[in-house]
């Protein structure tokens, strides 16, 4: 695995789940205009002579993707879902739900709420097989992704579009998001082996892109 | 923090988190919303450091996680630009939260989310000499999609052995010929929670629908007795044990170990009322739970002769139509309802088995909504979804 991965995965991890309006780089995006706040939900102020704490309200949590919705993201985004392909992230998928996590009903337990760290491990090498799949139809120019119907994930220049990254993590893509795809791209060119053809190294560093895409947008529900 | 100033891969992680806390994106309120302790007569507040990053709106996350808990899948592309480009977000999102929930798929995804709360559903191959193990989730979620009175679920009197066929929910009544108490008689539910004494249908009914483990009740003033400290509100002689029977099969009052009474005396009082439904959950002319080392449980395994049958202390019911009554009736039970659906949508897990717990008073608007608008849980799914705290992260 390119030493860039991990890296760059917690960068664009750390990207693509924070929701706040980062104002560098200068960017066009805004953060939605805000309705009127509510009262902070937690706020205590019965005891005057009490220390007054009053939290910012209340905060998502992060429950794990359930391995069914799991399953329909990747139909989403145009993953095949034969089973039967070896190697394919479909396969990895269904032979993986253990590790993803699933009822036993009759143990009377339900599918984990919480994720695990095998869990998460199972996920994310779904998603890194799902990047091969997609990043090849897309080069092919054969991507049917069933949510984003003729959408180009990467433009001629082989730059991610902003919707190709919207459709694959299933809300308004940000300008962060597409700077710095480009620059992991960049950088897993340059650090590749002098050996290596140079687009080879491109592919590489696009389905690192779209796996980590992938990765950050859904590693909770 | 610069762009020039990332040289190395964990400048860039650094970078991306700290796009997250960059000051200039800080509501203009955020010094008074800062939390602060003071003191009478200590002078200035001092400042304590914010360990939670202010939230802002997002829509496109909001419609992300929302998708993803009613219909099982992430937006459309075209939804997401619609949102992006949209001149009203707010009005927006409200809509697709409308289209979500009268969406195809909300059903299966109901199903899903009460086999997941009941902890119930087909597992293997499927019996078909067995009680239905999905009809109990499959009945409830008909009532949430279909819009009926939460309270069905305990008080409904037929239709509630409901398949989920090519996209529609088929009502049918269950097999055994008695009539039906909501999910109370479902056989598969109470197939599943079968054992000794019925004790697991009883803590199964209370923690679903009551939102907390035994003990269910407490008394104003805890008693002493021998040399454990007794915490309900029932008489304690009100159950059997050793006070009560000569040889009691179950020493319900020892407390030797824990007081069992604290949580026995309310689980005694119900759980008769389950007890003549057996290992195929169907119902018998009599008690066929076990007990341990012997086949059946008499009434007086449970509380002495003359003790009513009872919800909770002061609830007494005479049969399982009227348990359902009183737990519809109960208001922690509506609470329940109304809480699990906050914590379902704010991804916070399960309240009895994660202790997802909440305050009453973070429920109070919602549970107020919930029970004068005819105990719709769909609604009180719409109210959270596009409340103004949840469009924010």
């Amino acid at each position: 695995m390119d030493r860039l991965i991990i890296p760059f995965t917690l960068t664009l991890a750390a990207l693509a789940g924070c929701t706040s309006a980062p104002t560098r780089p200068p960017t066009t995006d805004a953060p939605d205009a805000a309705p009127a706040p509510s009262p902070p939900a937690f706020a205590q102020d019965a005891d005057a002579s009490a220390p007054t704490v009053t939290a910012l309200g209340p905060q998502h949590g992060c429950t794990k993707i359930r391995t069914a919705a799991l399953g329909a993201i990747l139909r989403s985004v145009g993953v095949a879902m034969d089973a039967g392909v070896p190697g394919s992230a479909a396969q990895l998928y269904v032979t993986g739900a253990d590790a993803l996590g699933l009822a036993r009903y009759g143990e009377r337990t339900r599918e984990p709420l919480t994720g695990s760290t095998a869990g998460a491990e199972k996920r994310d090498d779904v998603f890194v097989l799902a990047s091969i799949e997609i990043q090849r139809a897309s080069k092919l120019g054969a991507w049917t992704a069933p949510a984003c119907p003729g959408t180009a994930l990467f433009d001629a220049a082989h730059e991610l579009t902003l919707d190709g990254a919207s459709c694959l993590m299933g809300k308004p893509a940000r300008a962060q998001h597409l700077a710095i795809a480009h620059e992991l791209v960049a950088d897993v060119i340059a650090a590749a082996d002098p050996a290596e053809a140079p687009a080879d190294a491109r592919d590489r560093a696009e389905r690192i892109v779209v796996a980590t895409l992938l990765s950050a947008a859904h590693g909770c529900e | 923090m610069r762009r020039s100033m990332v040289s190395t891969p964990m400048m860039l992680v650094l970078a991306g988190t700290a796009a997250c806390q960059d000051d200039a994106a800080l509501p203009d309120d955020f010094a008074q919303r800062a939390p602060a302790v003071t003191a009478p007569g200590a002078g200035p507040a001092p400042v304590v450091p914010v360990v939670v990053d202010p939230r802002v709106v997002d829509y496109g996350e909001a419609l992300r996680t929302a998708s993803l808990k009613l219909v099982g899948d992430i937006p459309t592309l075209a939804d997401v630009r619609a949102l992006r480009d949209a001149a009203d977000k707010k009005a927006f999102y409200e809509g697709r939260i409308d289209a979500l929930l009268a969406d195809p798929r909300f059903a299966a995804t109901q199903i899903a989310w009460w086999q997941s709360t009941f902890k119930t559903g087909s597992s293997g191959a499927a019996d078909p000499n067995g009680p239905d193990f999905d009809a109990a989730a499959t009945f409830a979620a008909s009532v949430v999609v279909g819009r009926r009175p939460f309270t069905d679920l305990f008080t409904a009197t037929s239709g509630t052995c409901t398949t989920f066929v090519n996209g529609s929910f088929v009502p049918a009544d269950c097999p055994g010929g008695a009539q039906a108490v909501g999910i109370l008689t479902d056989p598969g539910l109470l197939a599943q929670y079968y054992g000794n004494l019925a004790f697991r249908r009883v803590r199964f009914v209370q923690e679903t629908f009551a939102c907390s483990a035994f003990p269910a009740e407490f008394a104003a003033q805890p008693t002493v007795i021998d040399t454990g400290v007794y915490t309900s509100p029932w008489p304690f002689d009100s159950i059997s044990g050793h006070r009560t029977r000569a040889t009691p099969s179950i020493d319900f009052q020892s407390t030797s170990g824990r007081v069992c009474a604290n949580c026995h005396s309310t689980l005694n009082h119900v759980a008769p009322l389950f007890g003549i439904y057996g290992k195929d959950g169907l119902p018998a002319a009599s008690f066929v739970v076990p007990k341990p080392g012997a086949a059946q449980a008499t009434r007086e395994d449970w509380i002495p002769t003359g003790q009513p049958l009872a919800w909770r202390s002061g609830t007494n019911v005479d049969d399982l139509r009227a348990l359902g009554a009183a737990i519809a009736n109960d208001p922690d039970v509506q609470r329940c309802a109304v809480k699990r659906v906050y914590d379902f949508a704010w991804s916070r897990g399960d309240i009895v088995d994660d202790q997802a717990t909440l305050s009453d008073d973070v429920v109070a608007t919602l549970t107020d909504d919930f029970t004068r608008g005819g105990y719709d849980l769909a609604r009180v799914l719409r109210s959270v979804f596009v409340s103004d705290d949840f469009v924010r992260f």
